[in-house]
């Protein structure tokens, strides 16, 4: 079960700069662990094993193993439709067998990544930069997920644009319940949703209308921090922003501790970045059925999509999002045949896609509420409607875009 | 041995099959946070008895601790022998201490620690959680009724249910402690893989 408590909450303060970075081609074992798995399997990473030690290999080899044997690590969307993915980890065949034979044995392991060096999360710069919640919260050890929205006051030197936020402490975050943070520029519109009467909740993660939550972005354990792509930035609304933070039980008691960084915009960042949130309307999925629903928008001026945000409950099985200008005429953007929790991360486009006015975009939700479903909740399935998960889907779809023709 | 327990896995609604543990007959290295050598086969002859492997660093494993706590409660009630193995334990054993506290495992049950994989080995079992359901003999030798899953909560690696449709090992303990056989006697338990010592066994 889902719950939501509203928290106000107070800035402690704001900074810092990341950049992506490609991935070079791998020489050996090592080097396709550094390239490939180390980013989130690291003090800097969210992901909850570390492989920046010999031990840490060791102890999760054989699992290590099978994952990438059976393609389920690292998680990536290999663009067998739709535009390139930027900085994507997927593996080549090459590189795989790399890894699994220096994986094969301990005494391989050990010797193939003998050289592996710690790496652990960088001090983060600006204290000036952070905000977060004046207050934690205890998360149960057990139970259904947990989401949590803060109103945060942000202070009048705040800076106007920027391009992302990461957690302050990856290994924190990658060690506590939280699964995702999401960060809205509208709180008063989301308050006014979360007290309406009759409300599910699903608005108020802002899954509907110009201000999306995850309209700053977006982070998940997968991934703590959201960059913009060099160029572009969102502006950063006066006043205060919305926070919400989704947990799940990890087994034990846990502070769930909020904390983020702005990442600030430079001067060259200025394409102003907005969001278009895509969703199934009036959603029901009947108990032991497969549902295709789509919803469709028409753009009123040409747009680059620069990336996508994936948020999914446990029905959600598939995304594709498509375009076009004439019915003979569709293009695929961007899909994801087997959506899951690993998944849950911004995608951006290596090129943004330029999308014309007047271009019909249509996202496309894949649902399964069968005893099929990995992550069936239910056993006999009962039937789903939008809302909260687990018992409802709160499935959103949100584009990143900027007008193709202003800038700063 | 091997064979005896393979047979087990044959089929998920194979009848109990007795089997004999390794000989000698202490379990090489299995012990308490304590350092005191234990053995999960001594008891009373016929008495029931539950372990569970587990990992102080698997999140899935992790992610069940309450049910195992909620479980171990429930065997106790009906006077089932609980224990947690670490069957990979860290060499820093502190660790395992501090995990058993934190997950609330201290008071619930006994935990074990198994460097050198006797009972992994000895169970047949793979992964973290798993967990192993027997009946003791008169002289250690033991039936195993239930090995395999504590609920489905996981249905394959990276895909967690808000909440299991299974409880497979309670189950099995009502089974047992109403003397019969589990409906099934194997199923799939999805965790981290227990890495064996090629020095052992």
């Amino acid at each position: 079960m889902l719950h939501r408590d509203v928290t106000h909450g107070g800035l402690i303060a704001a900074c810092c700069t990341m950049s992506a970075v490609a991935l070079p081609p791998a020489t050996d074992a090592l080097d396709a662990l550094n390239n490939h798995c180390v980013a989130c399997h690291s003090g800097r990473g969210s992901a909850p094993f570390r492989f920046d030690s010999l031990d840490g290999i060791l102890r999760s080899r054989l699992l290590m193993r099978a994952l990438i044997e059976d393609g389920t690590m690292p998680p990536s969307l290999v663009a067998k439709s739709g535009y390139p993915i930027a900085h994507d980890r997927a593996l080549d065949d090459s590189t795989k067998q790399v890894l699994l034979r220096a994986l094969a044995t301990p005494t391989e392991a050990r010797e193939a990544f003998a050289q592996v060096s710690q790496c652990d999360a960088p001090e983060i710069c600006d204290e000036r930069l952070r905000f977060s919640p004046t207050a934690a919260w205890i998360m149960p050890a057990s139970g259904g997920m947990r989401l949590r929205t803060y109103l945060i006051d942000l202070p009048h030197d705040s800076p106007a644009r920027v391009r992302g936020f990461q957690a302050t402490s990856p290994r924190a975050f990658g060690a506590s319940p939280i699964r995702v943070i999401a960060c809205a520029p509208d709180p008063e519109r989301s308050l006014a949703i979360l007290s309406a009467p009759n409300e599910n909740g699903v608005e108020s993660m802002g899954n509907v209308g110009r201000t999306p939550s995850g309209a700053l972005g977006m982070i998940t354990r997968v991934a703590p921090s959201f960059t913009l792509p060099e160029g572009f930035s969102f502006d950063l609304p006066k006043g205060s922003l919305t926070m919400e933070t989704t947990s799940e039980a990890i087994g034990k008691c846990a502070e769930v501790s909020s904390e983020l960084a702005w990442i600030e915009s430079r001067d060259a960042d200025t394409r102003v970045v907005r969001a278009l949130a895509m969703t199934p309307r009036r959603l029901r999925i009947p108990s032991g059925d497969t549902l295709l629903t789509a919803d469709t928008l028409t753009v009123a001026r040409d747009l680059d999509l620069v990336g996508v945000l994936v948020k999914g409950g446990a029905f959600l099985r598939s995304i594709r999002l498509e375009s076009s200008k004439r019915a003979s005429d569709t293009r695929v953007l961007f899909s994801i045949p087997d959506f899951r929790l690993a998944l849950s991360e911004p995608w951006f486009f290596e090129t943004p896609v330029a999308i014309d006015r007047d271009e019909r975009i249509t996202a496309t939700f894949g649902f399964d509420n069968t005893s099929a479903n990995p992550q069936q909740p239910h056993d006999p399935p009962h039937a789903v409607v939008a809302g909260l998960p687990p018992e409802g889907e709160d499935s959103v779809l949100i584009l990143l875009v900027a007008d193709r023709t202003l800038s700063r | 041995m091997t064979g005896a327990l393979a047979a087990i896995g044959a089929s998920c609604h194979s009848p109990p099959s007795t089997v004999e543990w390794p000989k000698p007959a202490t379990l090489a290295g299995v012990a308490t946070l304590d350092g005191v050598a234990a053995d999960p086969r001594d008891g009373l002859a016929d008495s029931l008895a539950v372990v569970v492997f587990i990992s102080n660093d698997c999140p899935i494993s992790n992610a069940l601790a309450p049910e195992l706590c909620a479980l171990a409660t429930h065997a106790s009630d009906r006077g089932i022998a609980f224990y947690a193995v670490h069957a990979n334990p860290p060499a820093d054993l502190a660790l395992v201490s501090t995990h058993a506290n934190e997950y609330g495992l201290t008071n619930a049950m006994t935990v074990l620690v198994d460097p050198e994989q006797s009972l992994a080995r000895a169970t047949g079992a793979k992964v973290m959680p798993e967990a192993v359901l027997f009946r003791r003999g008169a002289n250690k030798e033991v039936t195993i009724l239930y090995i395999g899953r504590v609920n489905d909560l996981y249905s394959a690696l990276g895909r967690r249910r808000a909440s299991p449709t299974r409880n497979d090992l309670r189950d099995a303990i009502d089974a047992a402690h109403a003397g019969g056989a589990p409906a099934q006697s194997k199923t799939k338990a999805i965790g981290c893989f227990i890495e064996m010592s090629p020095t052992a066994g």
